[in-house]
């Protein structure tokens, strides 16, 4: 369940970055989860779909799942800003 | 146009950047600091109170309650003449290190010698949030059956210390101690284990010494008189 607390975390990040590098609108996130972070991607997904909200409000969730208790954002991707 | 940006953000760093403020914090008073997690029921709160009873004379104790709701165990804390607050997570699986942080401003820290903090009853979450402890100490009960260990590797196997409660029940229970200790040591093998009974006191003595030992060993306290 600490899925809702991470999600809410990666948006913060992903907010964050996209307004420094002016991105509009945030098309994926992609993220690395740790199996050692007890992390169901089912809850993760079910979490992000609850508190989604713009830029990354209809941007796609991607995981990969590794060895390890890393659980970090790889990288985004999105649209530019058109000004 | 479509842009990638590389990030590598831990999604955890805030936490990270909280417990280390904690630890520092515990640090600099010579305050040593546990993590006690286990599931809901396994006797957290009656190991800790047999616990105090052993050790406040020696060292001032301060207790960081971490509950979903109710402040229950705040109050069987504070009945010890022991400083205790309680955090409500009102839904939350965990306590988080800015909970913490918000919390030790209501501590004497420059009186407190250890200090508990007792995790929301989980065996899983938890895992994942640093608070700034020294040590992480992982609490299964005999009622709760020997399969724990295994079924939740992650808090086992990142703990520092191991306890096994209610060994007064293991006539009742079948609660298999050998495989129990060969679980634990599978999955980590420096884990010290203390098997005792918050019921009946058995055990308690073993684990105060390593409390009191890893205190001095952690802090910038030495030579403290224990007599």
């Amino acid at each position: 369940m600490h899925e809702v607390s991470l999600i809410y975390e990666v948006l913060v990040h992903v907010e964050q970055a996209s307004r420094q590098e002016g991105m509009d609108k945030v098309t994926t996130i992609k993220l690395t989860i740790g199996n050692q972070m007890m992390v169901m991607p089912e809850a993760l997904q079910f979490a992000f779909d609850t508190l989604r909200k713009e830029p990354a409000a209809e941007a796609e969730l991607k995981w990969e799942i590794v060895e390890g208790n890393d659980f970090y954002i790889d990288y985004i991707e999105g649209e530019e800003a058109s000004d | 146009m479509t842009k990638h940006i590389p990030m590598k953000q831990d999604v955890l760093q805030t936490n990270k950047t909280y417990a280390e403020q904690n630890r520092t914090r515990f640090y600099d008073e010579n305050i040593f600091t546990i993590n006690l997690i286990s599931s809901p029921g396994s006797g957290k709160t009656s190991v800790l109170e047999k616990t105090i009873e052993h050790l406040k004379t020696f060292m001032n104790i301060g207790v960081i309650e971490g509950d979903v709701a109710t402040d229950l165990d705040a109050a069987r804390i504070a009945k010890h003449n022991v400083k205790a607050v309680q955090i409500n997570t009102h839904g939350a699986c965990h306590l988080d290190a800015k909970m913490v942080a918000g919390v030790l401003s209501r501590f004497p820290l420059n009186e407190i010698d250890l200090m508990v903090i007792e995790n929301v009853g989980n065996l899983v979450c938890p895992a994942a949030f640093d608070l700034g402890e020294h040590v992480d100490v992982a609490l299964l009960s005999t009622t709760e059956g020997v399969d724990k260990v295994v079924k939740y590797p992650t808090v086992f196997e990142k703990a520092d210390v191991i306890l096994l409660n209610k060994i007064d029940l293991l006539p009742y229970v079948g609660f298999d101690l050998k495989q129990f200790r060969d679980d634990v040591q599978q999955l980590n093998p420096d884990a010290p284990i203390f098997e005792l009974s918050a019921h009946n006191g058995e055990g308690i003595g073993r684990w105060t010494k390593w409390l009191k030992e890893s205190w001095v060993a952690q802090t910038q306290v030495k030579d403290f008189d224990w007599t």
